[in-house]
């Protein structure tokens, strides 16, 4: 998964259920260098919390005109789907950053 | 899969028993000589140590906190050890699939031997969703919830995305996060089974004695009574055998 891009990570799950296996591999597929770069704003769902099981990004290119926010239900997808979808965006901004330089 | 080099002075005297055990078995048996403890992988290996070893751990512990780590760095496991550590607890990173194989095989004697895992291979356990993705287990002797606030607190105040509860296993039963706050805020075992008995012993003159016997009363009652009516004719016995209760 291309992390490069990401500014900002929000994401909800609960362990317990369906999404707590994907949303926790993610997590941990974000590198610590990125750490300054990237806001992760994490929280954990009870059982009974009304709040639906959501990941969501924000992209943003260095030249700021590319903010962009994607948002997937971790519940109904695994891990390797997830970094599908968030990798063909990160991929035209790899593409868009190779022509430039 | 990972060996420990085999020379004799590395291997540890458990090491030593099972490798000579292994010998011996093709031998003629004597029957004052244990029988070997035949392990699934080699008795040598990393998988086979590290099954016995959280058997080690989790057995001597009643509540047990999963925890997600996320990519931590080495000083911030070295301080994050330290501190639950300082607080009553033990940090211990996981490895998910050899964990949910000793939760599988958690009542069998050696939960890595042949015979465990043949036996419990199809087991099913309720912590196996806590075991996805980078896992630690924050183990804790005795049952007290006060050390269980302390550590959620550092957590949640400290840790915050690197390192964040995910469930607990406190005597055997699965607690989520809800359940686990509601957890920390109770008395030790102790202080709760001190103010039983207190209470027990106030109230004992207020009929508690009488609802505790009643049931055993009632019972030689009905037996009595129902002695009575079979006596005179055994054949009339063998009819309201199934009904005592209701004469």
């Amino acid at each position: 998964m291309i992390t490069k891009y990401f500014t900002k990570v929000v994401i909800r799950f609960n362990p317990l259920a369906a999404e707590g296996k994907p949303a926790r591999l993610f997590l941990s597929a974000i590198p610590p260098s990125l750490k300054g770069a990237c806001v992760i704003d994490s929280k954990v769902l009870k059982a009974n919390d009304t709040t639906e099981p959501v990941l969501k990004f924000n992209t943003n290119k260095l030249t700021t005109e590319d903010k962009k926010t994607l948002e997937i239900d971790p519940s109904k997808n695994n891990f390797g789907e997830l970094a599908a979808f968030f990798d063909r965006h990160s991929r035209q901004l790899q593409v868009k950053d190779s022509i430039e330089a | 899969m990972f060996r420990l080099p085999s020379t004799v002075s590395s291997i540890s005297p458990i090491r030593l028993y099972s490798t000579a055990a292994k010998s011996t078995a093709s031998a003629p048996t004597t029957t004052a000589a244990p029988i070997p403890v035949q392990y699934v992988k080699h008795a040598d290996s990393r998988k086979t140590y590290l099954i016995n070893r959280y058997q080690h751990l989790l057995k001597g512990s009643e509540v047990i906190l999963f925890v997600h780590h996320n990519n931590l760095l080495k000083n911030e496991s070295n301080t994050f050890r330290n501190e639950i550590r300082s607080l009553g607890g033990d940090l211990t990173i996981v490895r998910n699939n050899l964990l949910n194989v000793y939760f599988k095989a958690e009542k069998q004697e050696n939960p890595a031997s042949v015979e465990a895992q043949k036996k419990t291979k199809s087991n099913k356990h309720p912590f196996k969703p806590l075991l996805a993705g980078p896992t630690g287990v924050i183990t804790i002797k005795e049952t007290d919830p006060s050390i269980v606030a302390k550590i959620i607190k550092f957590l949640n105040k400290t840790a915050n995305e690197k390192l964040f509860l995910t469930g607990a296993r406190i005597e055997n039963k699965l607690y989520d996060l809800e359940k686990i706050n509601q957890f920390k805020d109770l008395k030790t075992k102790a202080q709760l089974q001190s103010e039983l008995a207190g209470l027990l012993t106030v109230l004992s003159g207020v009929g508690l004695v009488q609802t505790l016997s009643a049931s055993s009363q009632y019972l030689y009652l009905n037996l009595e009574s129902h002695r009575k009516n079979n006596d005179p004719s055994e054949a009339k016995a063998e009819e309201e055998e199934g009904e005592p209760k209701q004469e």
